[in-house]
This record gives structure tokens, C-alpha cells and sequence, in this order.
């Protein structure tokens, strides 16, 4: 399972790297409020949002990286058992998630703001649904049409971004009265947790699914 | 490791399994291979010739085959004894090629045939 | 001992079709896969690197009957090389050593370094400025050095200049000097395999034609020069392949020596490469369908 892990972290450093100076400026932006204008707060969140974006989406990104050259071919000839390299993969997946949480956690430390939290917990459980379904298509598929699952997470993640974390953001403090909306309140306050709540279930379910499907196809 | 002194062509219409075997009796016949020298191991011996391990494998069969070598499990392949008629005509060979270098030197002087003939009745008895 | 086993192995992509596969490939000795391109020697070997899945059959790679659940196992003791240069192109051979350190048990550092002098490869340059015989030869560098009992080298030698593909088919014969090494390799350069294979497997259009012992196949099969005149039924169904020109016919038979009694100094027999081999086998069988 290491040896695959090895494989991920190279393909995944920038996306760590960048992981570590965002953390590390949420948590400055945290401590120096003072510093706090709106110039640098919308760097800050500019990065936090790709930041997200690159931690959530990465599982399917070393794929990508990894088909240049169609040098998955290479790689899938190195020993790896199919199901390990499903394993290290949603581990893999995991480590990226708990550390979007980070990011978003510590964000949410700089504006001392924690309605970010809900748009955190509908993410987490949203990125976890696309993995869950990535992986089922991944392992039919192998490396075949990779590119154009990028559609499996920007439009799930997309319509997230639009319909529920930018409505979250413009409430606070706006004019804005979404009251009128009917079940507006369970949409935002309630059913991040039932999505957390799928998004886990149907990653567990998958784990071992995806497993047993990987011995069944084509790799590349 | 003796020098081995094998020519194989892939050009001419011998199968090279045939011109191996050939070139090694050659060898034993000329007494450059002697009884009980090792010969090279198959896989050896195909790499040194650029030749697939079959070609050798069936080359030394066939060998063996006729009593020219015999294998030894788990050590390699052994020029064997060579039975009288073999040996005779090895001797034979050595023979002939002394003649010849005899002839040539008579030819440089022009030494007759008889005078030839003399010496050689003189040396045996002197031999004897 | 058979190094690599299918047993009615089938597998369809697409159009193309794997049909029927049977093969044993022996182990410690070098087999030669023949075949046009698209015929399904790539396919082949993708089925025994386990990188694609076979519809139907049985494929033992080293004794290993699942080739699903001894992946690890299995890769850990084959060195391959692709057709094509599948490598990451942002890396450089270091780096990718590291890589190859990771994956593979018995990786070791001293003999791809030495083979990275030998090939004079350039190792911490990024494989995107290779030439293609340089990652030629670093693909060879990376199947070399993990102790792999089994090489399957897709075309290894298709891009590499002639100084070079006699220097490596000498690597390759010193490495068959262990008996348990096994090569498979597909190839369409025949003077490669005219020179060190010991079996020749023929893949046409998804079948096996034959696999067979590289001598007994050059013994078996003369080629055939002869004035047309003499081409009635009977000759005719002895010959293979046959061309005709102005000038006369040009065939192969297996049937050499009875020709040579029947015609005599009439035909002219000649020795035969493998490419032609294939090319009058492949001419039979299209005149065949038609």
C-alpha cells in the first residue's frame, strides 16, 4: 500500500505545498486581525477557494497528471495489486479531505465568522458522494476518458459553490431576506448534515465495492 | 576456457544447429579439442555465437548422440574417449599433414623421390 | 516449465478480437512474437502484465494461476518495455528511480546505474528531452534492474540504432545465461529474432498462425523459385504463397524435398527468413478468403 502512497504524494506536493502557505495564512490573518482589509481578505480567499478546490478535486487530478504521456500504462505495470491501489487511494482521498477541513476550519478563524462551518460540512459530504461515484466509474473504466470525468466534480461541486456556499456567504450581514424561500432554513442548516451523512455512507459502501470491481476490468 | 575456433555462417543452406556440430568434430578430429576437456555451457556458447539456446542445446544432443561428447548432470559437456576408428583417423590426419610438410621441404632442394624413400628406411631403422 | 500460460484465453476490444488464445511460452528460453501491426501482440501482452482483463480463460504467469490476486507478486518479477514511451516526461531518471525503488521489492540502484553509464543516459535531465532510442534505452535501464525472471518487451528494439540493438540483443544473451530467465518479445525487426530466439509465435488478426521452434520452422519451410510452367493443380496445392510474375513464381513449401525429386534443377531452393515466412503465410491465407 506505501508504495502507491509514494506515488500520490509525488503527484499531489504542489497541492500540499500550497495546502501549508494557505493554512499558515489563515492562521497569520487569524492572529493580526488588524491586518484584516479587504485587499488581502480577497487574496485570502481567493486561495482558500482554489485551495478547496485542489484538495477535494485531487484524488481525480493524479489521475489526470498521471495519464500525460499515458504514463498511467507505466505506472499500472509497476507491482501493485488492484485492490491496494484502490485502498491507498481512498486513504489517500481521506488525508485530502480531513486537511480541506483544515483549511476551511481555519479560514473560518479569520473572518470569526462559523456559518463557513455549514458550507464546510456541505462540501465534505458532496466531495465524498463525487469520490464515491468517481471510484464506481474508475474502476469499470480504468484510465479510459479520464479527462472528461472532470464533469463527475465540477458540476456537482459547481452548482454547490453557486446554489448554497455564495448564497451562505452573501447572507450574513446582507439586506438580503432568503426567508421568503421555502424550506430555506433546512436547506442550509439542515441538509449539510444529511449530505455529510450520504456522503460518508456511500464512501464507506464504496471502499469495499470498488474494491471487489477493480479485479473485474481492464486498468488501462 | 580453451580458445574456441568455431566459424558458422548464417548465409549458406546448413542448418546452424549442423555447422555447431561440424565445427566441433572439426575441432576433435584436428585434436584441438582433446578426451575430457570441457566444452562451453549451451547458454555460454549460444551468447558467444549469437545463436538461440535451442540451436546449441540440439547441436550438443546430436553430438552426444554419435559418442563424440557426453554430459555430465549438473557440471557440463565432456569431450569423450573417441573410439579406435575415430582415433585412427585422427592419426591418419596428423599423418597426412606431416607428408605434406615433408614433400614441401623435398621440393624446396629438389630431392629425388628415391633419396626421399632412403631416409625414411634410415630413420625407422635408427627407430628401431 | 512453461513461464507464461493461456488457456482459451478470449478478449474483445472493440472491433478486435483475442480469439481462442492457447499458448505455453517455456521458460528459460526466448520466444519471438511475429505479427503485423494491429494483429494483437500488444494485446497479448497487456493480458499477461495484467493490465487488462481477459473475457473468458485462464492466464499463469510464473506459476502464479491468479494473475488478479499475485499482481504484486507477479510485476514484482517482470521487466517489461513498451512499444511506445509510456514515461512521466516531467521526471527525471532519478526521480524515477526513486519511483521504481518504491514499487519494486528487489530494485536495485548499482545495476540501473550502471546501466545509465552504459547506455550513457543523462540522469538528472527530465525524460521529456530524450530522444526516443534514449528513453528507449532508459526503458531498457528501468526493466533490467529488479532481477525480473521474465521480460516482456513490447518492440523494444524498433528505435534503437543497429549498433545499438546488437549490443542490447548481447545483454539480453548474457542475461539468458540463468537458465531461469525467460524472454518474450515482440518484435518486427525478424533479423533480431532470426539470430537469438528459440521459439517464434505468428499472431494474425487476433489467432495464433503457429508457435514453433525457431530451427525446425527454417528447416521445415524452403523457399521456392521456379518457371510457371510447372505450376498445375497438384504443384500448386504443394506450394504456399505463391507469386507469380513474368519472370517466373517465387512460393514456400513445406513440401521442399518433394519438389526438389519431382522438378529437380527446374526450381531453385533457398533458405528462408522469418519475415518472408510471414509474408507468404499471410498471402495464402488472404488468398484463401478470397
Amino acid at each position: 500500500m506505501n508504495k502507491h502512497f509514494y506515488l500520490k504524494l509525488i503527484y499531489s506536493k504542489w497541492t500540499l505545498v500550497f495546502t501549508a502557505v494557505v493554512i499558515v495564512l489563515n492562521l497569520t490573518a487569524a492572529l493580526f486581525s488588524g491586518m484584516n482589509h479587504a485587499a488581502s481578505a480577497s487574496v485570502i480567499s481567493l486561495a482558500n477557494l482554489f485551495i478547496v478546490i485542489y484538495l477535494t478535486a485531487n484524488f481525480m487530478n493524479v489521475h489526470i497528471l498521471m495519464s500525460y504521456n499515458k504514463s498511467h500504462e507505466f505506472f499500472m505495470a509497476l507491482p501493485v495489486n488492484k485492490k491496494d491501489f484502490i485502498k491507498t487511494d481512498y486513504m489517500f482521498h481521506l488525508m485530502m479531505t480531513l486537511l480541506s477541513i483544515v483549511v476551511i476550519f481555519t479560514y473560518s478563524l479569520t473572518n470569526g465568522e462559523f456559518y463557513n462551518l455549514f458550507g464546510m460540512i456541505m462540501i465534505t459530504g458532496v466531495n465524498l458522494l463525487i469520490a464515491s461515484f468517481y471510484y464506481m466509474t474508475f474502476v469499470q473504466d480504468g484510465f479510459k476518458n479520464i479527462n472528461i470525468k472532470v464533469i463527475i466534480y465540477l458540476v456537482p461541486m459547481g452548482f454547490i459553490f453557486m446554489f448554497y456556499f455564495m448564497p451562505l456567504i452573501n447572507l450574513d450581514g446582507a439586506a438580503n431576506d432568503y426567508s421568503t424561500i421555502p424550506f430555506w432554513n433546512f436547506i442550509l442548516y439542515t441538509l449539510p448534515y444529511i449530505i455529510l451523512a450520504l456522503g460518508i455512507i456511500a464512501y464507506i459502501i464504496t471502499y469495499f465495492t470498488t474494491q471487489k470491481q477493480s479485479v473485474k476490468n481492464d486498468l488501462i | 576456457m580453451f580458445k574456441l575456433n568455431i566459424k558458422i555462417s548464417n548465409t549458406i543452406d546448413i542448418p546452424i544447429y549442423e555447422q555447431v556440430k561440424d565445427e566441433i568434430i572439426r575441432l576433435i578430429m584436428n585434436g584441438e579439442l582433446m578426451p575430457g576437456d570441457a566444452l562451453l555451457s549451451m547458454r555460454q556458447l549460444a551468447k558467444e555465437l549469437g545463436i538461440s539456446i535451442i540451436t546449441t542445446k540440439r547441436a550438443y544432443r546430436d553430438l552426444e548422440a554419435a559418442g563424440y561428447v557426453h554430459s555430465v548432470v549438473g557440471k557440463g559437456t565432456y569431450v569423450s574417449e573417441q573410439n579406435a576408428e575415430l582415433q585412427k583417423e585422427r592419426i591418419l590426419n596428423e599423418i597426412e599433414s606431416h607428408i605434406e610438410e615433408m614433400l614441401k621441404a623435398s621440393y624446396k632442394i629438389n630431392l629425388p623421390r628415391t633419396e626421399l624413400d632412403e631416409m625414411i628406411s634410415m630413420i625407422e631403422e635408427d627407430l628401431k | 516449465m512453461t513461464a507464461i500460460q493461456l488457456k482459451n484465453v478470449n478478449k474483445t476490444q472493440g472491433s478486435f478480437k483475442l480469439q481462442n488464445i492457447n499458448l505455453d511460452i517455456e521458460k528459460g528460453f526466448v520466444t519471438g512474437l511475429i505479427g503485423e501491426n494491429g494483429a494483437g501482440k500488444s494485446s497479448l501482452i497487456n493480458l499477461i502484465l495484467g493490465m487488462k482483463k481477459a473475457d473468458t480463460g485462464e492466464i499463469s504467469v510464473l506459476g502464479k494461476q491468479d494473475i488478479e490476486a499475485d499482481r504484486d507478486e507477479i510485476l514484482n518479477r517482470i521487466g517489461f518495455v513498451f512499444s511506445e514511451d509510456r514515461f512521466p516526461l516531467n521526471k527525471t531518471p532519478e526521480q524515477l528511480m526513486k519511483i521504481l525503488d518504491q514499487f519494486y521489492r528487489n530494485f536495485d540502484k548499482k545495476i540501473f546505474d550502471r546501466y545509465m553509464e552504459k547506455f550513457r543516459t543523462k540522469k538528472h535531465q527530465k525524460i521529456k528531452v530524450f530522444s526516443t532510442g534514449e528513453k528507449v534505452k532508459l526503458s531498457l535501464a528501468v526493466a533490467l534492474s529488479h532481477h525480473a525472471e521474465l521480460l516482456v518487451l513490447d518492440e523494444a528494439t524498433s528505435n534503437l540504432d543497429p549498433n545499438f540493438r546488437i549490443e542490447f540483443l548481447e545483454i539480453l544473451q548474457e542475461l539468458m545465461m540463468d537458465e531461469n530467465m525467460t524472454i518474450l518479445f515482440s518484435t518486427h525487426i525478424t533479423s533480431d529474432l532470426e539470430s537469438i530466439a528459440d521459439y517464434i509465435i505468428l499472431i494474425d488478426e487476433g489467432n495464433i498462425v503457429f508457435h514453433e521452434e525457431k530451427d525446425l520452422l527454417l528447416e521445415k519451410y524452403k523457399k521456392i523459385k521456379g518457371p510457371v510452367d510447372i505450376l498445375d493443380d497438384e504443384t500448386r496445392s504443394l506450394l504456399t504463397g505463391i507469386k507469380e510474375s513474368s519472370v517466373g513464381f517465387t512460393a514456400i513449401s513445406a513440401e521442399h524435398q518433394a519438389l526438389t525429386e519431382l522438378y529437380g534443377s527446374k526450381i531453385m531452393t533457398e533458405q528462408l527468413k522469418i519475415d518472408e515466412l510471414m509474408f507468404y503465410l499471410k498471402k495464402e491465407r488472404v488468398s484463401e478468403n478470397e
